[in-house]
């Protein structure tokens, strides 16, 4: 009985815990959304270093060298996606198309990251960058 | 209630062994469920129903050894060490969190599950992003956020269940 009623006395603890997980929740959404706005590149990584930007305004199919294995990175209309890799799980041709600045596909057995860089002003016009 | 088993420190073992015997039993479930979901890192969080469970009726102690063991057993027998390090960080963040709301807050089994289902998944954010050196991916962290709530309230639900339904599961009603 006395379990039941301390229940009770909680539920609105409760309540007023997962009403704001679930708000900051929608802020964190809000916030990504406000911030993230599409981008114009994306950078390639493997093993924490950079290895090339492309501009994500011309169409292209990459090869890249990951560490013990190697990944086709595809950008077609202002996105880009990891279209083949080797790897075991396959997760980053799971991962999908992305286009948005901050937005990644991350292979982590060959510890490759492509990540969306730069608004259009930020790139000055290049349009590939090899490092 | 008649129980056979008398001794409490037997029961108590007993119990360790069924809750981690589980855990490892449902990691090894969730592992083969190919990613039913669209992004990486979003799983149903099964063996949390073991840790609920411990931190419920043997503590918070009880939940975090289990829990450990557990994350060691699964990465030695079917991870990485990348594996490894995200189930640490998500799998210690949320047993944190969830011992201090249970035992501090004195919040429900559901609350505090949803509560750990979030943790889990912002630890694993975190470890990302350090092992990857990549701020980028922080706009996952909305997408991980509202997949670690819907599966925390679901295990929570499982869970409250369990605990309910098993009053004395670590000999509360022995000496």
């Amino acid at each position: 009985m006395s379990e039941n009623r301390s229940n009770c006395k909680s539920i609105k603890r409760d309540v007023i815990l997962i009403a704001a997980l679930v708000l900051t929740g929608c802020i964190i959404a809000v916030c990504v959304m406000l911030f993230s706005g599409g981008g114009a590149a994306v950078e390639v990584r493997v093993d924490g270093n950079v290895i090339a930007v492309y501009s994500l305004n011309k169409d292209r199919t990459v090869t890249i060298n990951g560490v013990g294995g190697s990944n086709v990175l595809v950008i077609k209309n202002g996105e880009a996606c990891i279209s083949e890799a080797d790897c075991p799980d396959g997760l980053c041709v799971k991962t999908g198309n992305i286009k948005y600045k901050g937005q990644s596909v991350i292979c982590l057995p060959h510890r490759v990251v492509i990540e969306i860089i730069a608004g259009a002003d930020e790139l000055s016009g290049a349009d590939v960058f090899v490092k | 209630m008649k129980n056979p088993v008398r001794s409490k420190a037997a029961r108590i073992a007993a119990a360790y062994g069924i809750l981690i015997a589980l855990a490892l039993i449902l990691s090894y479930v969730e592992a083969q469920v190919p990613a039913f979901f669209a992004f990486p890192g979003m799983k149903l969080g099964l063996t949390n129903i073991a840790v609920l469970l411990a931190l419920y009726r043997m503590g918070g102690v009880s939940a975090m050894t289990i829990n450990l063991l557990r994350i060691v057993m699964v990465s030695l027998l079917f991870g990485s060490f990348s594996s490894f390090v995200y189930s640490m960080a998500g799998g210690m963040l949320s047993t944190v969190v969830m011992i201090l709301l249970k035992h501090i807050g004195k919040f429900r089994p559901l609350t505090v599950s949803i509560a750990g289902g979030i943790s889990h998944n912002v630890g694993q954010i975190i470890a990302a992003m350090i092992l990857m050196s990549t701020a980028g991916i922080g706009w996952y962290l909305s997408v991980l956020w509202f997949s670690g709530l819907l599966s925390g309230a679901l295990i929570g639900i499982l869970g409250s269940e369990l605990i309910k339904r098993l009053p004395h599961f670590a000999g509360d009603d022995l000496k």
